[in-house]
């Protein structure tokens, strides 16, 4: 009776609108909003002066390139340019532009808007030059880059001074950039990005926050999320905290012993992938000992790969051979390998010793960064495991542990003797890992791309060989030899290759992780509620 | 008498009502439906439906202050306790995610823990011995939670077991053994945690890598822990609810009492809610255990392949939530109840105000129903029932003097009705008087009523009348009125009272009669010393007789009203009796009429007879008449036709006496010719000539002399001219001839004063053959003329049926036939364009004729003659309209009514047979048209009116 009672007034108030029931029991945020917890703040916002991660994975949903990647790939197909050409002898290509792409700001995007891009990066007398050395990074990439011209209001034609394969992608991260932005906000373009992506930058607070709003101008099919946040969360805890609450939706950087906690929490995901990056622990060749080779291939067998992987990456990686990672293109198991084998290495290292190229008395400096990156997501308890490894083989190590900034920092400044860091290939091309990492250009000092130095001109002239043909197979061919040399000289021992872990919620749909380490933000969107 | 009520009246007024019914239903049937309506009772309503205003009114008011109070608390508790629902729902899902979390941390702090312990600096080395590995755990096992711990050496061969911090039973199978896969994985340096099912619990399982400072692995570390009754104690204390948690077989174990010996029995979860909670959602149940209500929270535990292994779920006490609930029924039950109380005590009090006065108010209407109209009311408190009430008794009062007057007049009208009857319905004086006495007996109360009638005396003087009682009624004793004989006897005796009336043909009305001094003794011996009345029967300016009313003692003095209704039976009486005298006179009278009239009506039919002849004479005579003017007219017109032909007559027969002698000169011109050897083109001029010449119009004698002298001074200047000029250019000018063609004859003739004569001769004669010809064939065109319009006048073919004409025709053709007798008459076309008309066209000729010759003579009578007539037509809305004009004397203005009626004329006698305008008349209104004259003197127009449309007018 009273319960018939109570229904009665229940029907009575649900009738009269009292919305004392909600639907739903979980109070969520706006659910058209994403927010994702990142680890550190963007350092900017203008993809073609930023190399960080968070400022990358940001950039690439504002900007788009001529082309682009198809989703969970590394091939190549059509982005702001629907069509392309290659000349014969390999130097001249020729972009048609897609009809109909205006940039976020209203402007159209034609030949102008393309040849200002590369014009501002790649030309010291355009007015709106990047004369600092955030650009250096793509001009180098694009340094073969001879000319860009206009033919027409949709086609530009890039004239390349060598045939050059990897310029495709390149071009695929390549942003192309609002002239009339650019030239409105100048330097401040940094914090104003304006590009043609499917999500336009709306705010940026720096230290706290970034948002991106879809772009109801965009040409491709609208994106199901209406807005992204970028919201730091330093501590990963932290992010886990956010996560489980429901309060952030999705967080790269968790930490691999919170991995377990995520994988079996029923509200959330873990979302993995393998990866285009490696980690290595690098050997300054310009610093003795390590201009020697077997103090180089001693501490190669000194290390053993396998506990690493299993207990830095709570399994989230791969045992790395080479630079290249399993299943990406040019990828080559080297003749030459490095088992774990500490004897083998105490014996190279007095055969070094007596040759008086090693003293086992000094302490090396090992420099090492804290913060945690994708290729190296315990960077402190794998810097902690190779100062065993090499202890146990009789080289002293000191370590010097320090936030990110500062690592690069003192490489920039060569001091590190070893040094542990990795590299996340930004085009999917060997190119990218390969001459980025190995190639003589880019062991300079100032540069933290070829930190070991390392300068082989055979090496040198394979990379460049490379990058002419067009067809896979001759530079498979051409890879596998430089995979192999690099392998013989040793300038660094590569650790791993890590797999992407992103910890989401588990109402998110579509989470589909790009080997370039990035959520495809525009493929997200929330499960039905049930 | 006057203050009885209708209900002392009624029996009279149904006995009337019933005799009249015996009579004539129709006529009475007014009484018979009034007298019962009065009668009718109230009806009572139907009793299952009586319910008192009282009671109505205390529903209403109750539920008026009962209803929306009642929906209010209602809603108002139902919002409370369902968001009190909602919350306590809410609070469950929210405790169960940070169960959920206490949980999986638990799971993580046992990984954390595991993976700690490994790297602990000496396990590796104390691997080795076993009092080093007992030593290590007697210095970490504080550091730990419950757990099982397990070391295996790198073959996966278990080398320590120990409990922490429990009973022993928990954890008897929640190890690993031989061949599991976590020591499989362990070897490989793999490390990690994971939630396993073991038989229905869910074992947490932690496995790591023993490793040395190379990563070399030394051995293989498993803590295991189940996930029991005594885990979810240790996590109740950091949850404001109790923990649930068991195997995928849904049954869980709880925290409801604490006491690791005192566990609580299990609660089983329902299948369906078991299925969905394995699926990962989030199952929120009312459960009902023996010591209360909980809302309980579940969900899904899952291992790393998020495979569910086991339930885990938070169960919230419902206790304060139904006590507050059933507080709040309980306040809602009294509240209502408290409502419902006050309601009705106030509803009482107020209907109990607002019911006594309507009660009272209703009783005195059922009072009044009753006939009660003496009721009045009573009700203080100068509200609007009060005004109420005040209305009801004035509105009785008033329906009590009404109800007097109506019965008081309800009887007079009986009364009246009755004499009226009577008097209306008999014939015989003697019946009258008895009907009459009876109605009054019958409505009055009376002691004595007579009926004195005066016998008419054919000379006598009103003095000289004798006074005869007709009829009389008396009251014998106390009983009934009777018709006794000793009434007329009594009546008698009044009779010094009614000569009295007789004579002063004035009413008499005496108060008393007993004690009047002159009529006393009268009275009493008539035993009606009572109030008494005299009437006199007035008819006509004469006494007829005298109505006698003597009451009983007791009776009041008759009022007005009684004095009005007896003076008209009164008037009622005579006329009865004067009717009833004049009755016999009339039938006498009757008969005499009718022989009469037999003998009139004999006459007339005679006369008849002679006036349909005279009549069918008359109608010959104008048939006759109307001929004699056709024929009038025609004669007219032949008159005129016959001078027209006259004329072309005379001019042919003159034109034959020449003819003969120019014959014969032609003749002897031919001759002339031959003799004298005239060439041939002389013959040819002259035929050429001729006729040119014969058509020119004569030249006049100065003409004719001027030219004759240019065509002499023409000859003259010719070669061989004619000798004597002078008299060849005479003759030729005569003839018409130009100096031109007269020298071209000559030349043609060749010179010769004999050649020249002669061609002019034969050349005169020729040109008067071709005149003569000429003027022959005017003339018998000009009869032809005349024929062809006589013709088309009289319509020799005489269709008989319209045709649509030229109205301008007829009339040209009128004018033409009248044209000899218009000579001197100017006349005036002024034809608009009319539309061709259906018509009679002999008949309407006939009009113009007639119209056209009026005009024709008013202008002949003028001094001097000529005038002018006009004819006008046009076209006026759908009529053509046809006016013919003279500028006449005029018609006289006395005579201008009259013109169209037959036989009436203006003209000389002979002239006119006066029909004319009447038959032109006729005519035209045949034709559906009007005919109409103005006339003043100095002109006159008929107008004729025609519909375009041809409407058949009468015949």
């Amino acid at each position: 009776m009273q319960r018939a009672a109570l229904s009665c007034v229940v029907v009575l108030a649900t009738a009269l609108g009292c919305d004392a029931l909600p639907r739903s029991l979980h109070h969520r945020r706006d659910p058209r909003a994403l927010v994702v917890a990142q680890a550190a703040d963007v350092t900017g916002l203008d993809l073609a002066r930023v190399l960080d991660n968070e400022s990358v994975e940001v950039g690439q949903i504002v900007f788009e390139g001529l082309v682009r990647w198809r989703p969970e790939t590394i091939d190549i197909e059509p982005g702001l340019a629907i069509a392309w050409q290659v000349s014969a002898d390999g130097l001249h290509w020729v972009f048609t532009l897609r009809p109909g792409v205006v940039f976020h700001d209203g402007t159209p995007l034609d030949a102008a808007a393309v040849v200002f891009s590369f014009e501002r990066v790649l030309d010291p007398h355009h007015p709106s030059y990047l004369a600092g050395d955030d650009a250096q990074y793509w001009r180098g990439l694009l340094k073969d880059i001879v000319r860009v011209t206009a033919l027409g209001p949709t086609l530009v034609e890039i004239d390349v001074a060598r045939p050059y394969a990897p310029l495709l992608g390149e071009l695929a991260a390549f942003p192309i950039v609002s002239p009339a932005a650019v030239r409105r906000w100048g330097d401040d373009f940094m914090r104003h990005p304006v590009g043609t992506g499917a999500f336009a930058f709306e705010a940026w607070d720096p230290g706290d926050e970034v948002v991106v709003a879809r772009f109801a101008g965009y040409w491709g099919p609208p994106p199901p999320l209406e807005r992204i946040v970028f919201r730091v969360v330093i501590d990963a805890r932290q992010r886990l905290v956010d996560l489980q609450s429901g309060s952030v939706d999705l967080a790269a950087g968790i930490l691999p012993d919170e991995q377990a906690f995520v994988e079996l929490h029923p509200d959330l995901a873990l979302h993995h992938a393998a990866s285009n990056d490696i980690s290595y622990l690098a050997f300054n060749l310009t610093h003795p000992p390590f201009d020697d080779i077997r103090v180089r291939r001693a501490i190669s067998h000194a290390i053993n790969k396998v506990p690493i992987v299993k207990l830095a990456y709570q399994g989230r990686a791969s045992a790395a051979d080479s630079a290249l990672s399993p299943g990406q293109l040019g990828y080559h198991l080297p003749a030459t390998r490095y088992a774990y084998d500490p004897a083998r290495a105490r014996q190279l290292l007095a055969e070094a010793a007596a040759a008086g190229a090693f003293d086992p008395a000094r302490t090396y400096r090992l420099y090492a960064p804290t913060t945690p990156r994708a290729y190296l997501p315990a960077p402190e308890r794998v810097a902690h495991y190779l100062e065993a490894a090499l202890a146990q083989v009789g080289v002293r190590i000191e370590l010097i542990l320090q936030p990110l900034p500062g690592h690069l920092a003192a490489i920039r400044r060569s001091e590190h003797d070893l040094a542990l860091f990795g590299w996340i290939g930004d085009t999917g091309d060997p190119d990218n890992v390969l001459y980025v990492l190995l190639h003589s250009d880019n062991a300079v000092p100032g540069s933290t791309h070829n930190i070991a130095f390392y300068k082989n001109p055979e090496v040198d002239r394979l990379l460049v060989a490379a990058q002419a043909p067009i067809d896979p197979a001759s530079r498979d061919r051409l890879y596998a030899q430089v995979q192999d040399r690099v392998a013989e000289d040793a300038p660094w021992v590569p650790i791993a290759h890590s797999e992407v872990v992103i910890a989401a919620r588990a109402e998110l749909d579509h989470v589909v992780v790009s080997p370039l380490g990035h959520p495809l933000y525009t493929l997200i969107r929330r499960k039905e509620p049930r | 008498m006057t203050k009885g009520s209708i209900a002392e009246h009624r029996p009279r007024a149904a006995e009337g009502a019933r005799r009249a019914d015996r009579r004539g239903a129709r006529r009475t049937g007014w009484l018979r439906r009034s007298i019962p309506m009065a009668t009718l009772p109230v009806r009572p309503a139907p009793p299952q439906l009586r319910l008192k205003l009282r009671t109505k009114l205390v529903a209403a008011m109750a539920s008026a202050a009962l209803v929306p109070a009642v929906i209010v608390a209602l809603l108002a508790t139902g919002v409370i306790l369902s968001s009190l629902e909602t919350g306590l729902r809410e609070d469950a899902d929210r405790q169960l995610t940070v169960g959920l979390n206490l949980i999986l941390r638990s799971v993580e702090r046992l990984g954390d823990a595991t993976a700690q312990l490994a790297e602990s600096g000496d396990l590796a080395a104390a691997l080795t011995s076993r009092p080093a590995l007992d030593a290590w755990f007697g210095r970490e096992q504080a550091h730990l939670t419950s757990a099982r711990l397990q070391l295996l050496d790198p073959a996966g061969q278990v080398r320590y077991d120990r409990v922490v911090g429990g009973a022993e039973w928990r954890f008897r199978d929640a190890g690993v053994g031989p061949g599991d896969p976590a020591i499989a994985a362990g070897q490989v340096w793999g490390r990690g945690v994971s939630l396993i099912a073991v038989g229905d619990r869910v074992i947490v399982r932690a496995v790591t890598p023993i490793v040395d400072a190379g990563l070399a692995l030394r051995g293989v570390l498993v803590l295991s822990m189940p996930l029991d009754g005594d885990f979810a104690d240790a996590i109740k204390g950091a949850l404001s609810a109790d923990v649930l948690l068991g195997g995928a077989s849904g049954t869980l174990e709880t925290t409801f009492r604490g006491g690791p010996r005192d566990r609580p029995q299990p609660i089983r979860l329902a299948a369906g809610d078991r299925a969905t909670a394995l699926r990962g959602q989030r199952v929120i149940r009312n459960v009902d255990v023996d010591d209360g209500q909980y809302l309980i929270a579940v969900t899904a535990l899952l291992d790393r392949r998020d495979h569910p292994v086991g339930l885990a779920g938070v169960a919230i006490d419902r206790g304060p939530l139904a006590a507050t609930k059933r507080l709040a029924v309980r306040s809602l039950f009294a509240g209502g109840l408290a409502a419902l109380a006050f309601a009705l005590v106030l509803a009482l009090f107020w209907s109990r105000r607002l019911g006594a006065p309507i009660a009272e108010l209703h009783r005195g209407a059922i009072a009044v129903s009753h006939g009660d109209l003496d009721h009045r009311i009573d009700i203080p408190g100068g509200d609007e029932l009060t005004d109420l009430a005040t209305a009801f008794n004035q509105m009785t009062s008033t329906l009590q003097d009404n109800q007097a007057r109506l019965a008081a007049r309800m009887r007079e009208i009986v009364a009246l009705h009755d004499a009226g009857r009577a008097v209306s319905s008999v014939i015989d004086v003697e019946e009258v008087s008895r009907k009459i006495v009876d109605a009054v007996a019958r409505t009055f109360d009376i002691q004595l009523t007579a009926l004195w009638l005066v016998d008419p005396s054919p000379a006598g003087t009103a003095r000289d009348a004798q006074l005869r009682v007709t009829a009389a009624r008396a009251r014998r004793g106390d009983a009934a009125v009777s018709d006794t004989a000793e009434a007329p006897a009594a009546a008698e005796a009044l009779r010094p009272i009614a000569e009295e009336v007789h004579a002063s043909r004035r009413a008499l009305r005496l108060g008393s009669a007993g004690d009047d001094p002159r009529f006393g003794d009268a009275a009493n011996r008539a035993g009606a010393p009572g109030p008494l009345v005299a009437l006199p029967l007035d008819r006509q300016a004469r006494v007829v007789g005298v109505l006698v009313v003597g009451r009983t003692e007791s009776a009041h003095e008759p009022s007005d009203a009684d004095l009005n209704l007896l003076t008209t039976f009164a008037d009622q009486a005579g006329a009865a009796v004067d009717n009833a005298l004049l009755y016999s006179e009339v039938r006498e009278a009757r008969e005499q009429l009718e022989r009469k009239v037999e003998l009139r009506t004999t006459e007339l039919t005679q006369t008849n007879h002679e006036l349909a002849r005279a009549l069918a004479d008359l109608r010959e005579t104008q048939a006759q008449l109307v001929l004699s003017e056709r024929m009038a007219g025609l004669g007219l017109l032949v008159a005129g036709v016959a001078h027209e032909i006259n004329s072309p007559t005379a001019a042919i027969r003159g034109s034959i006496d020449g003819l003969t002698g120019a014959v014969a000169r032609l003749s002897r011109h031919g001759a002339a010719f031959a003799a004298r050897a005239m060439p041939a083109a002389a013959g040819d001029v002259i035929e050429a000539l001729a006729p040119v010449l014969a058509e020119r119009a004569l030249p006049t004698g100065v003409a004719a002399r001027k030219t004759a002298r240019e065509i002499a001074a023409a000859l003259e200047a010719l070669p061989g001219g004619p000798a004597d000029a002078q008299t060849v250019a005479s003759e030729l000018a005569d003839l018409g001839a130009t100096p031109d063609e007269a020298v071209g004859l000559i030349d043609a003739v060749g010179g010769g004063g004999e050649r020249v004569t002669a061609v002019v001769a034969a050349l005169t004669d020729q040109v008067y053959l071709h005149r003569t010809a000429s003027t022959v064939r005017h003339a018998v065109a000009s009869i032809q003329r005349l024929v062809g319009a006589l013709k088309r006048y009289s319509h020799l073919d005489h269709q008989a049926v319209r045709t649509e004409a030229d109205l301008h025709e007829g009339l040209e053709t009128t004018l033409a036939l009248l044209h000899h007798a218009l000579r001197d008459i100017v006349v005036e076309r002024r034809f608009g364009t009319l539309p061709r008309v259906p018509v009679y066209v002999d008949e309407l000729n006939q009009v113009w004729t007639n119209l056209i010759q009026n005009a024709q003579q008013a202008l002949a009578s003028r001094p001097g003659g000529g005038g002018r007539i006009s004819i006008d037509t046009t076209v006026e809305g759908s009529w053509v309209v046809v006016r013919v004009t003279d500028n006449g004397p005029g018609v006289p203005a006395e005579a201008l009514p009259r013109i169209f009626e037959p036989f009436f004329t203006t003209k000389p006698k002979g002239e006119g047979t006066g029909l004319g305008l009447g038959i032109a008349r006729q005519i035209v209104q045949k034709h559906g048209g009007v005919m109409r004259c103005e006339s003043e003197p100095g002109g006159t127009m008929f107008e004729v009116r025609l519909p375009i449309a041809g409407t058949e007018g009468p015949r």
